[in-house]
């Protein structure tokens, strides 16, 4: 047994050589970056809820349709298309909740990013206070609310480029682990296949 | 060229299945001892291949080799795809696991399709090249269609699908006729036995 399968892997080596050699050549071209996956994400700034969206290749997705589904009613929130530089925005919607914003291209792409409700400011309690500051601007109580209301949007403008880089860095890349990875699982189902046939004649 | 999850309807992700699952069946039938190795080796190029990106054109593709494997393999690129494209969806979150049967009807079905008639001419050095190039290049165009066509279901219309997938994959389909063409032309030279010239 052994002595056929010696001889067969010697009349098979060349060929298996000049593969693998072919095999890293490819690996070396394929840059761990560059894949076709398209990547969403999004984050608040302001009033607004950003997201921004490419394939992993580092190319904007434009012109992708993008709709933004609230999770508890399962009613769309929002929707348009991203531009040319990939980016879409829209208005913090009323009711605050996990949204689930899909990108989908038209030609088979599609990606999603879910924004928890407690990763953007609600847009009830900003209108709230908005309402209550004219009223009573020099009382104690006006003057606190205000105080608040100017604190945190102060702390929500430092927080959004934050929140992006948080966003970007959620992004499963591949590495080059992976890659080999999946070399060694394709060579090693080889070698099972070849020991079940040569099972199959003996 | 790997269609994502949550696209397509359920009886087109069943019918998907049924066929890849056939046609795996019959290219495992049809691999024999001395193929195993060149199926895997084929395979992990395809694997990797999808990796490296074409950055010509409007869309965001990749290299596929799908008729670079049928050439070589026949039905046996059934098989290997199918592992192939589990791996990508594994390490690469390419596709998902519910659409591996269409993508592979996708990938695999259109590479037959494309490169079965031109097998013939691969013993003929006059063809050889002629061969490695249209295959390479149809496999990609008909892997275009097929996908636009899978497509059909979701409320998309077919031909603005077809003209965005067929535009976007354009630059492949040069590259892919090139780049089989070379690597016929190659094997021809050093591994003639690997296009099955040996055998018949």
């Amino acid at each position: 047994m052994a002595i056929y399968f010696f001889n067969n892997y010697h009349v098979n080596r060349h060929r298996f050589l000049g593969g693998a050699c072919a095999l890293v050549l490819l690996c070396l071209a394929a840059s761990p970056v560059y894949a076709h996956k398209v990547h969403i994400f999004a984050y608040a700034d302001g009033g607004l809820l950003k997201t921004e969206s490419r394939f992993n290749g580092g190319r904007p997705a434009r012109n992708c349709a993008i709709t933004v589904h609230s999770l508890d009613g399962q009613d769309i929130v929002a929707s348009g298309e991203s531009d040319e530089q990939g980016l879409f925005h829209f208005p913090v919607p009323e009711r605050s909740g996990d949204l689930d914003i899909i990108i989908s291209c038209g030609d088979g792409h599609r990606g999603s990013w879910r924004l928890g409700a407690e990763e953007y400011p609600s847009a009830g309690a900003e209108s709230a206070s908005h309402a209550h500051s004219p009223s009573a601007p020099f009382d104690g109580e006006g003057q606190d609310v205000l105080l608040r209301k100017i604190i945190a949007e102060e702390v929500e403008k430092k927080l959004a480029p934050l929140r992006r880089d948080l966003a970007r860095l959620a992004e499963k890349r591949t590495s080059l682990q992976d890659i080999l990875g999946g070399i060694g699982y394709l060579l090693g189902l080889a070698g099972l296949a070849a020991y079940m046939k040569f099972k199959k004649t003996t | 060229m790997h269609l994502s999850e949550g696209i397509l309807s359920g009886p087109i992700l069943l019918s998907g299945g049924v066929l890849a699952v056939m046609g795996t069946a019959i290219g495992l039938r049809k691999i024999d001892q001395e193929r195993i190795m060149t199926t895997a080796l084929l395979a992990a190029a395809f694997f990797v291949a999808s990796l490296v990106h074409v950055p010509i054109g409007p869309g965001s593709v990749h290299l596929l080799l799908n008729g670079l494997m049928a050439l070589l393999l026949g039905w046996g690129c059934f098989p290997a795809i199918m592992v192939a494209l589990l791996l990508q969806a594994v390490f690469f979150q390419f596709g998902g696991f519910t659409v591996i049967g269409v993508n592979v009807v996708i990938i695999a079905g259109s590479a037959l399709l494309g490169s079965l008639f031109f097998r013939t001419w691969l013993a003929n050095p006059k063809k050889r090249a002629m061969a490695g190039f249209l295959a390479g290049f149809l496999s990609v165009a008909w892997a275009a269609l097929f996908m636009a066509l899978a497509l059909v279901t979701t409320d998309q219309n077919f031909l603005t699908t077809a003209q965005v997938v067929f535009a976007a994959h354009l630059p492949v389909m040069v590259v892919e006729g090139v780049i089989t063409m070379f690597v016929v032309g190659f094997l021809a030279r050093v591994q003639p036995e690997i296009l099955g010239l040996n055998q018949r």
